[in-house]
C-alpha cells in the first residue's frame, strides 16, 4: 500500500484545481507511478459522487422517517415502549417527535398499506379539556385547508379517551436543522432556494389566513423542508380560528417567544391577526440572514422585556449585503400579508 | 461515583504519559460509563428520538473528570476515548442487529441488554450492515498509527455527532484541518466500503 500521506496531498491539492486542470496535474505530479494515480483518481472520484456520505450522524437515521422506505409495512415492528399499539386503523410503529399538544408517530395505515405520519394527544393532557380541546381545533384548521405547503389531515378519530389525527407523513428536515448544518458547514444557503421557501410559507399563510386560521407559531423549527426542496408549514397546535372565541381561557402565552410578535408579547389578545404570522416569518427569515433571532435572552421573560421595550439591530447592520427588515414592532407596520413578505423578499434579491 | 472520578483522572494522565496499556483502561472506563449513562438517557426520554450524543460525552466528562482539569491533552483523549467507545457501542449493536436477521424469532434488539428489560429502547432505523462495513473499514485505516487522528475525527463526527468545529476544540487543530481530513477520510472509506462489498458479492476490485 502506498503512503496515504502522500496520497492525501495529492488529493486535497488536486481538489483545489479546476476539474480540467486537474488530469495535466496528476499527470505531473504521479509520473509514471500508474497505481498512486489510480488511487487519488478513485479518491477523488469517491468524493465527488458521495459528497453527503456519513454527513448525518449514525444516531440520526433513528429519527429518519426515511429509514422506513422500501421495507414491506407488514415488517416493520413497533419500538417498545409505546402508549399503545395502533389508534383506530394506523398500526404505530416508533416516535417521530412531539410538539407543545401532541406526540407524533410514523404509523401504517392499515386499509391503505402506507406510511403515515399521527398525531396524539400527549398522554398526560389526556383527559384535560382545554387540551383535548385545543387539540381538535388543530385538526379541524389544518383539514379545512388545501395548500401544497400545508399538510394533508388524512383522517381523525379518538380511541379509548386519546383523541388523534392522521397527516400526510412529510420526509426532510427541520428548517432549523438545516439552519444549523448550514452556520456549522460555512455554508449559505443558495438566495433563490431560501427565498423559494419563504414564498411557500408565505403561501401557506396566505391561504390559511383566507381562511381565517392564524398559525401563532411559526419558527425554524415548524417548517420541514422536504428532499424535493420544497418547504412546508407544520404544526398548527397553536393556531386560532378567528371566527371561535379563544380557548385559551387562562390568557396565557402560546407559541415560542423569539419568534412571538409584540402584540402577542404584550398580550392584547384581540390584536392578534395575520399580521403576527407575518411578523414570526419575518424574524425566521432575520435569524436565517444573521444567524440570530433579533430579541435574544435567557428566559422567556427576558425575551418578552427585550422584544416589548428594546430595538433591534436591522439585518442589515448584521450582514450589510442583506437589506431584509424583520419586521417592524408596531403590528400597523410589520407587513400586512403574506403576499407582502414574498415582495419584501423579492426586495433582497435585487 | 467518587472511585471512577478518581480513576478517569488517573487514567488520563497515564494516558498523557504514554504509561502502558492506560489507553484501552480508558476506553473501558468510559465505555462503561457512556454505556449506563446512554442508557438512563434513552429510558428517561423519548425513545426513537435523537440521543443527544454529544450532550452525553460532554456530560461524561463532567462527571468522570471533575474540577478545572482544562488541560487540552486531557480533553483530547478522553474525548478520543469517548468517541471510540460510542462506535463500539454502536457496532456491537450493528452486528447484534445483523445476527438477529440471520437468527429466526428472536426478540426485536435493544441497545442495551437485559438488565433492564422493562422498556428496552431500541435503534430500529440504525443501518446495520452499514455500520458494520464502517467499523471494519475504519479498523482497516487505524491499523497504521498514523492515521489515528482521520479515525479519531470520523468517530466524533458521526459516532458522537460533532460539529466541525466542536471536532477541531477537541483535537485542538484547526477547523480547516479537521475538514480536510473528514473530505479525505469519507472518500477514502466510501471507497473501502465499495470494494469490499464488490469482493464480498465474489466480484473481483477494480485492481
Amino acid at each position: 500500500m502506498v503512503s496515504l500521506e502522500r496520497i492525501r496531498e495529492l488529493f486535497h491539492t488536486a481538489l483545489e484545481r479546476d476539474r480540467a486542470e486537474r488530469s495535466a496535474f496528476l499527470d505531473e505530479a504521479c509520473g509514471n507511478d500508474a497505481s498512486l494515480r489510480a488511487e487519488v483518481e478513485a479518491l477523488l472520484d469517491s468524493f465527488e459522487k458521495n459528497p453527503d456520505f456519513l454527513n448525518r450522524p449514525a444516531w440520526a437515521s433513528c429519527i429518519d422517517p426515511g429509514a422506513e422506505k422500501g421495507r414491506p409495512l407488514e415488517d416493520l415492528e413497533p419500538e417498545p415502549g409505546l402508549p399503545s399499539e395502533r389508534l383506530g386503523e394506523y398500526r404505530l410503529i416508533r416516535r417521530l417527535g412531539e410538539g407543545g399538544m401532541g406526540v407524533v408517530y410514523l404509523a401504517v395505515q392499515e386499509s391503505l398499506n402506507r406510511l403515515v405520519a399521527v398525531k396524539a394527544i400527549r398522554p398526560e393532557r389526556i383527559g384535560a379539556f382545554e387540551a383535548e380541546a385545543r387539540f381538535r381545533r388543530e385538526v379541524d384548521s389544518i383539514s379545512e385547508l388545501r395548500h401544497p405547503n400545508i399538510v394533508t389531515v388524512f383522517g381523525s378519530g379518538e380511541e379509548k379517551g386519546v383523541h388523534y389525527f392522521a397527516m400526510e407523513l412529510v420526509p426532510g428536515e427541520g428548517f432549523d436543522q438545516v439552519l444549523r448544518r448550514v452556520r456549522e458547514e460555512g455554508d449559505v444557503i443558495p438566495r433563490d432556494q431560501l427565498l423559494g421557501w419563504i414564498a411557500d410559507i408565505a403561501g401557506a399563510l396566505d391561504s390559511a389566513h383566507q381562511a381565517g386560521i392564524i398559525h401563532r407559531d411559526v419558527k425554524p423549527s415548524n417548517i420541514r423542508i422536504t428532499p424535493e426542496g420544497r418547504a412546508m408549514l407544520l404544526d398548527f397546535g397553536v393556531a386560532h380560528n378567528s371566527d371561535l372565541a379563544s380557548l385559551t381561557l387562562s390568557g396565557e402565552f402560546r407559541g415560542t417567544p423569539h419568534y412571538a410578535s409584540p402584540e402577542q408579547v404584550t398580550a392584547k389578545r384581540e390584536s392578534i391577526d395575520a399580521r403576527s404570522d407575518v411578523y414570526s416569518l419575518g424574524v425566521t427569515l432575520y435569524e436565517t440572514i444573521t444567524g440570530r433571532v433579533p430579541f435574544e435572552g435567557e428566559t422567556t421573560q427576558q425575551v418578552f422585556f427585550s422584544n416589548h421595550r428594546g430595538r433591534t439591530r436591522t439585518a442589515a447592520a448584521h450582514r450589510s449585503r442583506d437589506p431584509a427588515r424583520p419586521g417592524d414592532r408596531d403590528p400597523g407596520s410589520h407587513g400586512q400579508d403574506s403576499g407582502e413578505k414574498i415582495r419584501d423578499g423579492d426586495r433582497v434579491c435585487r | 461515583m467518587p472511585g471512577a472520578q478518581d480513576n478517569a483522572t488517573g487514567l488520563l494522565l497515564a494516558v498523557s504519559n504514554g504509561a502502558q496499556g492506560s489507553w484501552s483502561k480508558l476506553l473501558a472506563a468510559v465505555y462503561r460509563e457512556l454505556h449506563v449513562m446512554a442508557h438512563h438517557v434513552m429510558r428517561r426520554e423519548r425513545p426513537g428520538q435523537t440521543l443527544q450524543t454529544t450532550a452525553l460525552v460532554h456530560e461524561a466528562y463532567l462527571r468522570l473528570v471533575p474540577g478545572k482539569d482544562a488541560r487540552w491533552q486531557n480533553r483530547r483523549h478522553f474525548f478520543g476515548a469517548a468517541a471510540r467507545a460510542m462506535r463500539q457501542i454502536l457496532a456491537a449493536e450493528a452486528r447484534k442487529k445483523k445476527a438477529a436477521k440471520r437468527g429466526k424469532g428472536r426478540r426485536p434488539l435493544s441497545l442495551f441488554d437485559s438488565e433492564n428489560a422493562a422498556q428496552p429502547p431500541t435503534l430500529q432505523g440504525l443501518p446495520s450492515e452499514e455500520i458494520d462495513a464502517l467499523d471494519r473499514a475504519l479498523d482497516k485505516l487505524g491499523a497504521d498509527e498514523q492515521n489515528s487522528r482521520l479515525c479519531t475525527v470520523v468517530e466524533l463526527r458521526f459516532f458522537v455527532g460533532m460539529t466541525l468545529e466542536e471536532t477541531a476544540d477537541v483535537l485542538d487543530v484547526s477547523v480547516a484541518t479537521v475538514k480536510r481530513d473528514w473530505d479525505f477520510t469519507r472518500a477514502w472509506l466510501h471507497k473501502e466500503m465499495t470494494d469490499d462489498e464488490k469482493e464480498q458479492d465474489g466480484q473481483p476490485g477494480k485492481d
